[in-house]
């Protein structure tokens, strides 16, 4: 199929042709979808499983794999790309040709660099998948609130042997082993939301009846997850609820369980004993429920992530595009350049002692590339230099707008601390405040200016091809 | 009679002295000068009738001379290209710095339909003209001006086609990276197959079409690079020694195509060409500058005659091989008016004054019995140039 397509491409669409658009992108939608299942696969919450960070085949495994699978898709479509350059040879192209090409790269380039973002997608699609973003808050509550009747930790403790020491808890004093002193576990979903006092208050109004609702509803989830216990509902209440004081009750421990392999059906564990008489699975339904809580409290794509993927795309594109409108030569000695720029940028910081040095230089030497290619370009005689230069403007353009924003938002940099109540506040200009809070704003902003920026640059560089070589 | 009822008329020639190669390919020549796809399906069938009849020449006749009837009738509507200027250098220079090698001044003008031949020895700047020419190299001084529209620098260069002595590497087919030549020159694509089978037989690449590049011996690689010329359409074709690897049957062949080519009656170009193929290179090119250390040197020197007036030297100057000492030639060319007399590489170059002419030099060498193996009249080659 893809012989009769490209055969096609190759007479009516000779750009698409050459890039080998179609069967690349179609290769990096199928891999999208390969690391999509992955994820989706891999995102099978297992309540045998007592740790929230357990994610199944790993994430660190499937990125070095999604890694691999880039490095080899570039190598296979840069064998076929490189075949064919109809700008190198002088074929007529139309201005926006070298633009368009850029696009491809850039397209084939981000395609090929988010695997792993399909991937966690896939994961998180999968995890959202069980239950409603509604279902799981009220889930989470109820496990919350559970564990004030489970043991843990105290949110006021004296020393070790202290029995006497008391708090006050609404205006009324309880000793410090009463649960209403009992800290609560909280997911990310919920850990905004004021639950410890939700289930306090009626544990000090003696609303027996929403207590006893409560742990029916654990005890639901336990069901459901066919998760073991040697409770119920009823004897849980009955062993944990002693108002006023909650100063008398059995502590209820949390079954554990050891991890000891896989079999073929799925985890092999045994419960590993404590002292306490009764137990709730309270670990297994924390862990698991964990992951359901991130997977709704974060977003599908995470901004900074997708940005991250998005940058690095641009740079390969450009890196790839530089390679296809230079050469070799050229683009190593560019390569090299940079690295010297930069050991000597760090140089002057580091001797002034000053990061306005370092991204002034840099601002400075962003300018003088780019005005020596333009120049060469309109004098229209030899090229000299400028095949470097073009190479330098490609890799560093998009960076001059970040560089200057992060040059303002230093300028207006002037911490200090202020006094606020009984407490001391950090604070900054208003200014530099909006600026790092809309950076990654500003980033997004940038990669639409570069992709702008290039349709005008593609012009020159066609511009540039047809000048004299020295 | 126009350039093309001339051009036709030798193709009935060929016709009736039953040439049927040349034929062939002069037909492929005027069917891509129709530039209408018709013609190039008819043409496209007509050839592969002929592989299919290859043993039935008798039909061969009646078959040739319909094609070539059928593109008269459409060529003889066709406006005849007029020859205008394509480039024209004044003074032009190319210095690589002080105490190296400069070529230069060079004076040219090259039209349309002409092929300039350059020679001279290794190293005396044939390569640095073509690439001045082709704008791969700018002038240190001097005017060098495209007589033609072009937008950019970019653009100005797909009207230039260089092909360097070692060309370019390619991958993949043959066929295939012709396609995508005639593609990207935004041919339609119902005919882009037409036209690249018809030029790669053109060029005796028919039987390669589906070979990969580098599998090709150098001379079908210089015929390739010639197919993606003609597909490209340029203004001026520049190429550098295309004679080198060829064997001289070759050689004969490429010159030919390449007069074929450039004389066009509808779409004339331009070809400038390098090489050490001096008397082919002669007899097929228009005009011919000779390069001596980088210098532009002219077959015939401008004098001050008696009147004191500008003219035009003319010597008669004769290259042949005796087996008479220089010293017994000198004595009796000198009776003649003996300009000089140079002794080459085991021949002799006699250059007598203006008013001997080639009949009265044989009638010298009959009279005084002087044993020649052969002679060559050089007055009118830069032959006489090529002299230690």
């Amino acid at each position: 199929m893809f012989k009769k397509v490209q055969k096609y491409l190759l007479i009516n669409h000779p750009l698409l042709w050459n890039t080998k658009v179609v069967p690349a992108v179609s290769i990096a939608l199928l891999l999208h979808i390969l690391f999509f299942f992955i994820g989706y696969f891999d995102g099978t919450v297992n309540f045998a499983s007592e740790n929230q960070y357990d994610d199944g085949i790993g994430s660190g495994i499937v990125i070095f794999f999604s890694i691999l699978v880039t490095i080899l898709f570039f190598v296979m479509w840069l064998v076929y790309y490189a075949r064919n350059n109809a700008y190198k040879s002088f074929y007529r192209l139309t201005s926006a040709a070298l633009y368009k090409e850029w696009l491809i790269i850039f397209l084939i380039c981000l395609l090929n660099i988010t695997y792993s973002l399909t991937y966690v997608t896939g994961k998180t699609l999968k995890i959202r998948s069980y239950y409603s973003k509604e279902e799981i808050e009220k889930r989470c509550e109820t496990i919350s609130m559970a564990s004030v009747f489970i043991v843990g930790s105290y949110d006021h403790q004296g020393p070790e042997g202290d029995t006497l020491s008391t708090i006050l808890y609404k205006r009324q004093r309880y000793s410090q082993n009463s649960l209403i002193n009992k800290s609560m576990e909280y997911f990310q979903i919920n850990s905004g939301k004021h639950l410890e006092s939700r289930v306090k208050t009626w544990m000090q109004d003696d609303n027996r009846q929403a207590i006893k609702k409560m742990m029916a509803d654990y005890f639901a989830i336990v069901k459901e997850h066919h998760l073991e216990t040697n409770l119920t509902a009823e004897k849980w209440l009955e062993l944990t609820y002693n108002y006023p004081s909650f100063i008398k009750y059995e502590e209820v421990g949390r079954t554990s369980k050891k991890y000891l392999g896989t079999d073929e059906n799925d985890y092999v564990v045994e419960a590993v004993s404590n002292s306490y008489k009764y137990n709730l699975p309270q670990n297994a339904l924390f862990a698991n429920y964990q992951k359901f809580s991130k997977s709704w409290d974060q977003p599908l794509i995470e901004d900074d992530t997708a940005l991250v993927l998005l940058y690095l795309s641009l740079s390969f594109a450009m890196l790839l595009f530089a390679f296809k409108v230079t050469d070799r030569r050229n683009w190593l000695i560019a390569l090299v350049s940079l690295g010297v720029l930069w050991i000597l940028t760090g140089i002057f910081a580091a001797i002034f002692d000053s990061t306005y040095v370092f991204f002034g230089f840099w601002m400075l030497a962003i300018m003088a590339i780019i005005a020596h290619f333009l120049v060469v370009v309109n004098k229209n005689r030899s090229k000299e230099l400028s095949g470097i230069s073009l190479n330098l403007m490609l890799w560093s353009f998009g960076a001059f707008l970040p560089i200057f924003y992060e040059l303002i938002t230093k300028l207006f940099d002037y911490p200090k601390t202020v006094r606020v109540g009984d407490n001391l506040k950090y604070v900054n200009t208003p200014m530099h405040d909006w600026l790092e809070a809309n950076d990654s704003v500003f980033a997004g902003i940038n990669v639409g200016i570069i992709i702008f920026a290039m349709y005008l640059i593609a012009i020159y560089i066609k511009r540039w091809k047809g000048i004299a070589e020295n | 009679m126009n350039e093309f009822e001339k051009q036709f008329q030798e193709l009935q020639n060929f016709l009736k002295f039953e040439d049927y190669t040349i034929l062939t390919k002069r037909i492929i020549d005027l069917t891509l000068d129709t530039e209408d796809i018709s013609h190039y399906k008819k043409t496209t069938a007509f050839l592969e009738w002929l592989d299919r009849n290859s043993k039935n020449k008798e039909e061969w006749k009646e078959k040739y001379d319909t094609v070539l009837n059928e593109l008269y009738a459409t060529l003889s509507q066709k406006p005849i290209a007029e020859a205008k200027t394509l480039v024209s250098a004044k003074g032009i220079v190319k210095s690589y710095g002080y105490s190296r090698f400069a070529l230069g001044p060079i004076h040219m003008e090259l039209k349309q339909g002409e092929i300039l031949g350059l020679v001279g020895e290794n190293g005396n700047g044939k390569t640095t003209l073509l690439r001045l020419l082709c704008g791969e190299l700018f002038p240190t001084k001097g005017n060098l001006e495209y007589h033609f529209a072009y937008g950019d620098p970019f653009d100005l260069r797909t009207h230039l086609v260089y092909i360097p002595q070692r060309t370019e590497t390619w991958y993949g087919p043959v066929f295939e990276n012709l396609q995508f030549t005639a593609a990207s020159y935004a041919y339609k694509p119902e005919e882009n197959e037409l036209l690249v089978d018809l030029v790669i037989t053109r060029l005796g690449l028919r039987k390669f079409r589906n070979y990969q590049w580098k599998s090709l011996s150098s001379g079908y690689k210089m015929r390739f690079e010639l197919a993606r010329m003609l597909l490209r359409k340029p203004k001026i074709l520049l190429i550098d020694e295309p004679l080198a690897n060829l064997d001289i049957l070759a050689q004969q062949t490429v010159l030919e195509d390449f007069r074929a080519i450039a004389k066009s009656p509808f779409r004339p170009i331009g070809i400038v060409l390098s090489s050490q193929q001096l008397y082919e290179v002669e007899k097929t090119s228009d005009q011919v500058i000779f390069l001596k250390n980088g210098l532009q040197k002219n077959l015939h020197n401008e004098v001050v005659n008696e009147g004191g007036q500008q003219v035009v030297e003319n010597n008669l100057v004769i290259e042949f091989e005796s087996d008479w000492t220089q010293s017994q030639l000198g004595d009796l060319f000198e009776r003649y008016g003996m300009v000089s007399l140079q002794f080459n590489g085991g021949t002799f170059i006699v250059t007598l004054p203006e008013s001997v002419s080639p009949y009265d030099f044989m009638r010298i060498v009959v009279e005084n019995k002087i044993p020649l193996l052969y002679f060559r009249n050089i007055s009118n080659s830069t032959r006489r140039f090529f002299v230690s």
